[in-house]
């Protein structure tokens, strides 16, 4: 297996003290990341130094072999981000649009969206489940529906490596678990290579198939089964802390 | 009643002029209404002034200057502004806001200082302030119709971009989209429609 990103030995930060210090990660091809971490852990940050949004002050980053600087084939990557919803709900779109804006990338200037591009919308949309939604208003949806959306528009452009910042946030624990099998599905059918930050330990780490600690830099990066073995490691991260959740859920019942 | 528009010139140029406008203004303003700019068209006519009024005190000084029409030192100023308010929305992340009245409040006092060392308020800055529709003549009419021109064609052209950029622009840039090219190019052509608000 190769691997999609490499980062080694980056350090960032917004003041004095570093939000992410000496951290090596990489993340195979085909893998489902799991990225773990209390808050202010520089999960955010991580992501965003992966995209390009923050320069960071030292280390190398590379995507698909290439330094990130010189890399420009955005179309390889579907991001969702943290805030879904932080889009203006009267934003004057239909889903249909919405989702067709993660063509525009590669679609490329002076060119329009052709009758093949809105094949691939709708193949996107049908993936997520939203096919009939195509001429709603994004802004009448519910927030777990507005999230496919997202998730149609990141998959449009059929990327390799998909990323996803907390997209469970605001989501009732059904919507979460069918997104989660969603997301389980694209990667074990597609082949796609995922990168899910939550804090949904619990629940995540019967989907994802690796897992990466994080807290400054990188404390533990293996195999969803070994992470549940290492009770120290998981107690840290709130793995049991789910746990005690669901059985009282259980009670209730 | 509607003869009287085929009888005078100056009529049909309102008429065409306003027909134009019309129907560009809404088209770029959309735009600016859902990336909560709406004010930016009145900050950058405020800064307008400010070019005026420095023209015309240039003016005074530098006969050669008169023979020039002070609109274009105010669309100079117009895109410095302009390009002030984009660092100024960076710089303020959270208070994108902000950058706006900067800019207004800054360009009329700066305009003030210029207007009294240009020695006070004459007329020909009274005319650039409150303009008419009546009095567009074919120069303005021409260089509105240029501008309607380019502004559609561009929009026709830039659409998906400007489209996703208003919708998202984090998202914008992951896709590879020049986020900072285009804001500034946008704000470029509300400044060319403005331009016509003055004419």
């Amino acid at each position: 297996m190769s691997s999609i990103i490499e980062v080694n030995n980056l350090t960032y930060q917004y003041t004095d003290i570093p939000v992410l210090e000496n951290l090596n990660l990489s993340i195979e091809r085909g893998s489902f990341l799991g990225l773990v971490g209390p808050n202010g852990s520089g999960k955010s940050t991580l992501i965003k130094c992966i995209l390009g949004l923050a320069k960071p002050q030292a280390g190398t980053l590379s995507m698909f072999g290439s330094e990130i600087n010189r890399f420009s084939e955005w179309g390889r990557i579907g991001y969702v981000s943290q805030r879904a919803n932080r889009f203006n709900a009267g934003f004057p779109a239909t889903v249909f649009e919405v989702v067709s804006m993660g063509l525009f990338g590669q679609v490329g200037l002076f060119r329009f969206i052709k009758k093949k591009d809105r094949n691939k919308v709708y193949d996107a949309l049908q993936t997520v489940g939203m096919e009939n939604f195509a001429k709603q208003p994004i802004g009448k949806l519910s927030g777990g529906q507005q999230q496919r959306v997202l998730i149609a528009r990141a998959l449009v452009s059929e990327p390799e490596l998909l990323i996803l910042d907390e997209p469970t946030v605001g989501i009732d624990a059904v919507s979460a678990r069918k997104f989660y099998d969603l997301l389980g599905q694209l990667n074990r059918e597609k082949g796609l290579t995922l990168l899910l930050v939550s804090h949904d330990v619990g629940t995540m780490t019967k989907y994802v198939t690796d897992v990466a600690c994080l807290n400054k830099t990188i404390h533990f990066h293996g195999t969803a089964h070994d992470f549940e073995a290492d009770k120290n490691l998981s107690t840290l991260y709130g793995y049991d802390v789910q746990q005690i959740i669901h059985e009282h859920e259980e009670i209730a019942k | 009643m509607i003869e009287v528009f085929f009888q005078y010139d100056f009529l049909q140029n309102a008429l065409i002029a306003g027909i134009l406008i019309g129907f560009i203004a809404p088209m770029l303003g959309v735009f600016l209404v859902v990336k909560r700019m709406s004010l930016v068209a009145d900050a950058l006519s405020h800064i307008t002034l400010t070019g005026i009024a420095f023209h015309l005190m240039l003016a005074n000084v530098f006969a050669v200057l008169s023979a020039y029409d002070p609109i274009f030192m105010g669309m100079v100023f117009a895109v410095i502004g302009a390009l002030i308010i984009e660092q100024l929305r960076k710089v303020y992340t959270h208070f994108k806001e902000m950058a706006i009245p900067i800019i207004l409040s800054g360009g009329v006092g700066l305009a003030v200082i210029f207007i009294s060392l240009a020695d006070g308020f004459n007329t020909d800055l009274y005319a650039y302030l409150f303009g008419s529709v009546a009095a567009v003549g074919q120069a303005d009419l021409n260089t509105i119709i240029i501008i309607t021109i380019i502004v559609v064609t561009l929009l026709i052209l830039f659409y998906k971009e400007w489209f996703f950029i208003s919708f998202d622009e984090e998202q914008a840039s992951i896709s590879g989209i020049r986020v900072d090219g285009w804001s500034f190019c946008s704000l470029f052509l509300w400044r060319s429609s403005l331009r016509q608000r003055c004419a």
